[in-house]
């Protein structure tokens, strides 16, 4: 985006022309910075927690004081491992490494290994196409059938609605499989209300009807998919009744479906991460993938898996998802042992040494991971933590020392992306107001006090000083000579070697050299089937039986923020200005719930009181709480998920969760 | 002139709300006062409708509704751009233009006491730029046309009321809902009316003070002339000043009320002031100067038509609820007056009758109090008043004090039901019929 400052302040924030990908404008939250840099509840200076358990502004100095004198004497006393480092996602770029190489040069660390967001699908794209990668969004325009499968773009990839409609326009089909009536839905030919976590066998069930009926690609087949003999076997084992008695999609739903995929072409299938935060749910991701390359719609234009474009990502040694696991062995000083979807549990249970501190930066798991009650209970464990932060979140509520965060526009660095291919800059555009510091001059500041090694130190860490920033970030795009920061400054850069079209070129680096419909390693790595068999996940309520906790909670994303984010300020607040349950009036009629009544939705983990607002299309079982709602504004709707992982990948299972609701009275 | 338009696709429209925040960025405009809205049709997702958004700032009308209707003049239309601009230095917080205007373009800055609305981005076109708002849309369904020819608006949801607005609006995928295979079926869905309160009154009680004594006060001089009687002039001017006083009140800048005057070639508020203001002024003089009796009459006669522009203040296109004719509505509550003070029969059969009528006729009673406060508004309002005319045995006092406590309990739920047309209105009852018309099989989701 271009950003218009006037005397030191954020004016306007427009769209770059020079990226194809977001050619018209800026999605809301990108617009909200104005109101998020400047806003009146950021943290501007230090905060120190006082015994009546607010905070109070103390200096830097006391606060790096204090900070230097409890990690050395965890250090000296537990060893650097008692130390936890928790990083989420709410700022990227590159600048983000500097904190691992701090803490490598304080001796250690312990740290999260996998993904709260998405890494169940990147494992299934891995292993059955090699990499993550899809063809550039614009050449969406060029589908003729697009399934948005569990995914809602119209709030949250908003920048590809504008190539969806190029293609409705040019005669393109669109299906949507969500048990929601999402606001993709609405251009949407069908919406296939499925049964939450079932999605696999829905697809197999598909690929029945394409085997039998023949209306596969045999020459791509022939040429590109490995395992398609064993594939077919398999999916004779899903009939459509037995496919609609799982689904709950109808077996004439299942046919058209089949008839679409055999006869319209290119096709698309844009898939959401939601979907794959089940406990079947790489195996889930597996055969929608199988879908596509049984019908020759990989590696076209217009045609593909539009998951994750790792494109942009060439900076990494190990791309994603390989980067998410921990390590074979333990010989390096941070011991990578917990699991982010286990973090709470985890936490607790490491011992040689246990955790004594925490330092949390650009993440909220207090919020965001599953089960707060259980992370509540670890942090308040320790004996000491610090939060890196731009406001005072459910996490920096629990925190000793608060720190102020930058935002984006307050130092420069340099991002990839995860769905168009531009590496493009964050320029430094204002000083960062009140007391903030970047990250990387807090932690040279306490190598200094730590008195860590000074050659580390420099060879890894900024000074602080602009200039420490853009040589170091110069030294990073050194390998890459299509890449300056000078280059960046007039523009977004296409990632070199960028495929528009990914895979034309027929290459998949699997073991096989071809599309993996079955995989070795999906037995060998996480001990599921070669093939991708479809399994029911693990909490699921079965409709119309008497359970203690029979209804789906699913715990979307919204258009006004991201995860935990922007919720605060207060145009995002006049667009939505409270959390609510979405519920069905059927479901709620057997409660005898009215709509705008209060209610308990709860399980044996927890429960939040909250509104109920009906919604009259919502598949009749699930209920909708959004994500994001912190704790402290009457949400903390993850003190009901549970710390599980997905069945491959080290993802969290969100949206295994069977809850109920009654009243609140 | 010039006329720019908005042009909204609405298959394109996602309702996300980049322009809400662009607007606010752009016009430095507080959350809560925004300038632009999203509107969303089916927002509880009626499984028989579509689900889609207006996203409404001002349409700069061909015939703007605020800039006629502003008693203060405080509107004018951009030539170079049609864009309706108000002058916050003219305008006097009356807010007259969010009852007129069906877009809830106009807001209250209750900060500065004055109205605020959406410029076109006056100040970017001025630069050659197209309004941020048009700039920021993620999906380009608003866009802006320098040249346009606004033209009626028919689409389920929208206000009409025949202001020309300057917005044309595309698309015509998303007028049907989409095939879904789990919706519920027979499932009731129409929420139940939402009950009127008093919300309406409270925000509105100095008006309700003041018609109530403005209508007393032309009924006692127009019944002092037909009876050859002065009014008393200390209680009388007492009366009617402090009427206009507190009427001035719900003025955000009251020390601009002499500008309420100035639209008197179109606004019925302006009518409504200059014409109460030179009856009163009239009939003060009456009670201390020997005129003619066509001059009473006449003085009488501006008074009448004070009351007739007073009900036309509150005639709007549009609006869902009728205040023409309605049981306490001001010319029918002055002849109802001077029947009661002439004892006069023949004025107060039809009057009375119709009042009852009027009012049993209306369902809205507001919440709590309107079942209690019926009889009451019946009982002691009315009864005696048709008894003066039925037996003449009731004392003429008695039935006025009647009167007043019942015309003072009607005109409350008057202002208590009061309602204009707004987009979330348009769009509720459209929804309803679509909704209906597919039930019936008739419509589109069907």
């Amino acid at each position: 985006m271009r950003v218009e400052v006037e005397d030191g302040r954020l004016r306007a924030i427009e769209s770059h022309p020079a990226n194809l990908a977001t050619p018209e404008g800026v999605c809301l939250k990108g617009l909200s910075y104005i109101e998020r840099v400047s806003a009146k509840d950021r943290i501007l200076h230090p905060l120190q927690r006082t015994s009546a358990g607010d905070f109070e502004r103390i200096t830097w100095d006391a606060a790096l004081d204090r900070i230097t004198a409890e990690l050395i004497a965890a250090r000296d006393r537990h060893g650097p491992r008692s130390v936890f480092f928790y990083s989420g996602s709410g700022t990227k770029g590159l600048l983000n490494e500097v904190s691992t190489e701090f803490w490598r040069l304080f001796g250690g660390c312990t740290t999260t290994y996998g993904d709260l967001c998405w890494p169940a699908g990147l494992e299934a794209s891995r292993l059955t196409l090699g990499d993550n990668k899809h063809n550039a969004p614009w050449d969406l325009v060029n589908a003729r059938l697009i399934i948005f499968w569990g995914k809602n773009p119209a709030e949250n990839n908003i920048h590809q609605m504008r190539f969806v409609e190029e293609a409705i326009d040019r005669g393109a089909r669109v299906i949507v499989i969500d048990p929601r009536r999402t606001q993709s839905a609405e251009g949407a030919e069908l919406l296939v209300q499925i049964r939450p976590g079932t999605d696999g066998a829905l697809a197999l069930g598909i690929a029945h009807h394409l085997v039998a009926r023949r209306t596969v690609d045999e020459a791509f087949i022939r040429e590109h998919v490995h395992g398609y003999e064993d594939f077919t076997s398999m999916v004779r084992a899903y009939p459509p009744d037995r496919v609609a008695e799982i689904t709950d999609v109808p077996v004439e739903v299942i046919g058209h479906l089949a008839d679409l995929f055999g006869s319209t072409a290119p096709a698309s299938i844009c898939a959401g991460f939601g979907m794959q935060r089940y406990t079947n749910s790489a195996q889930t991701m597996r055969s929608l993938i199988a879908l596509l390359a049984i019908t020759g719609n990989l590696g076209k234009p217009g045609a593909g898996w539009i998951y994750a474009n790792l494109q942009s990502d060439i900076f990494s040694s190990v791309r994603e998802p390989l980067a998410l696991y921990p390590p074979d062995d333990d010989d390096d000083p941070i011991r990578v042992s917990i699991s982010t979807a286990l973090l709470g549990p985890r936490m607790l249970e490491q011992r040689d040494p246990e955790l004594r501190v925490a330092w949390v930066e650009r993440g909220n798991p207090v919020t965001q991971n599953p089960q707060t009650t259980k992370i509540l209970e670890a942090f308040r464990a320790l004996d000491f933590r610090v939060v890196v932060d731009q406001f005072l979140t459910d996490t920096a509520r629990e925190a000793d020392i608060v720190l102020p965060a930058k935002t984006m526009f307050e130092q420069t660095d340099v991002i990839g992306a995860y769905w168009h291919p531009y590496i493009q800059i964050k320029a430094k555009l204002i000083v960062p107001p009140g007391e903030v510091r970047p990250e990387t001059e807090i932690f040279w500041e306490l190598a200094q006090r730590l008195g860590l090694d000074a050659d580390g130190v420099a060879a890894h860490i900024p000074a602080p000083s602009d200039e420490a920033v853009e040589a170091w970030l110069e030294r990073r795009l050194e390998p890459f000579p299509e890449i300056s920061l000078n280059r960046l400054r007039q523009g977004p850069v296409l990632a070199p070697g960028t495929q528009e079209v990914a895979w034309s070129d027929g290459v998949y680096p699997t073991p096989s050299g071809k599309i993996e419909l079955l995989s070795e390693e999906a037995a060998e790595r996480w001990g599921a089937e070669v093939l991708p068999t479809y399994g029911p996940n693990t909490e699921r309520p079965a409709e119309g039986q008497a359970e203690a906790f029979p209804l789906h909670l699913l715990t979307p994303n919204t258009k006004n923020r991201i995860h935990s984010q922007f919720g605060n300020l207060p145009t995002i607040r006049g667009l939505e200005p409270d959390t609510s349950c979405e519920m069905s009036p059927a479901d709620a009629a057997d409660r005898g719930i009215a709509d705008g009544d209060r209610v308990r939705v709860f399980n044996d983990r927890g429960s939040v009181e909250i509104t109920v607002r009906f919604d009259n299309s919502l598949r009749p079982g699930c209920v909708v709480v959004h994500n994001g709602w912190w704790l402290a504004e009457g949400g903390g709707i993850n003190l009901l998920s549970a710390a599980r992982e997905t069945d491959m990948g080290h993802g969290a299972a969100f949206h295994d969760n069977a809850v109920e609701v009654e009243r609140a009275v | 002139m010039r006329q720019a338009l908005f042009v909204l696709d609405l298959d394109r429209c996602t309702g996300c709300a980049a322009c809400v925040v662009a607007c606010n960025n752009e016009n430095e405009v507080a959350a809560e006062n925004g300038w632009r809205r999203i509107h969303t049709f089916n927002e509880q997702r009626l499984a028989t409708a579509p689900v889609f958004h207006f996203t409404l700032a001002c349409n700069h009308c061909v015939e703007p509704a605020c800039l006629h209707n502003c008693p203060a003049n405080a509107y004018t239309k951009d030539a170079s751009s049609g864009a309706v601009l108000l002058d916050q230095d003219l305008c006097m917080g009356c807010r007259y233009c969010t009852w007129v205007c069906p877009y809830e373009a106009p807001t209250f800055n209750p900060e500065a006491g004055v109205m605020e609305k959406c410029t076109f981005c006056h100040h970017r076109l001025q630069e050659d730029r197209v309004p941020a708002c048009t700039t920021a849309c993620p999906t380009d369904a608003l866009r802006f046309e320098r040249h346009g020819d606004p033209a009626a608006v028919d689409r389920a949801g929208f206000p009409e009321t025949g202001l020309l607005p300057a917005i044309r609006i595309e698309g015509s995928r998303r007028q049907i809902a989409p095939s879904m295979t789990a919706a519920p079926v027979a499932v009731n869905v129409a929420s139940p009316p939402q009950p009127v309160g008093w919300k309406g009154l409270a925000n509105e009680w100095s008006l309700w003070i003041f018609t109530s004594v403005a209508t007393l006060v032309v009924a006692w001089f127009a019944s002092g002339v037909a009876q050859g009687v002065a009014v008393d002039l200390p209680v009388f001017a007492a009366a009617g000043l402090l009427a206009m006083g507190i009427s001035a009140l719900h003025l955000g800048r009251i020390t601009r009320v002499w500008r309420a005057v100035l639209n008197i070639r179109r606004s019925w508020v302006s009518r409504e002031v200059v014409l109460f203001s030179a009856f009163f002024t009239g009939a003060c003089f009456a009670t201390r100067i020997e005129m003619p009796l066509w001059l009473l009459w006449s003085i009488a006669a501006l008074g009448f038509a004070s009351m007739f522009a007073m009900d036309m203040v509150y005639r709007v296109p549009g609006q869902p609820v009728l205040t023409i004719p309605h049981s306490a509505m001001a010319m029918l509550s002055i002849a109802f007056y001077i029947g009661i003070l002439t004892a006069n029969p023949v004025l107060l059969w039809p009057t009375g009758v119709l009042k009852l009528v009027l009012y049993l006729a209306r369902r809205d009673r507001p919440t709590p109090g309107g079942s209690l406060l019926a009889p009451i508004r019946i009982g002691v309002g009315l009864l005696p008043a048709l008894t003066l005319a039925a037996t003449g045995e009731i004392a003429v006092v008695a039935a006025l004090v009647g009167a007043v406590i019942g015309e003072l309990i009607d005109r409350a739920e008057f202002y208590a039901s009061l309602r204009f047309l707004t987009p979330g209105r348009q769009i509720d009852h459209d929804v309803v019929q679509h909704e209906g018309l597919a039930q019936m099989g008739l419509g589109p989701g069907a």
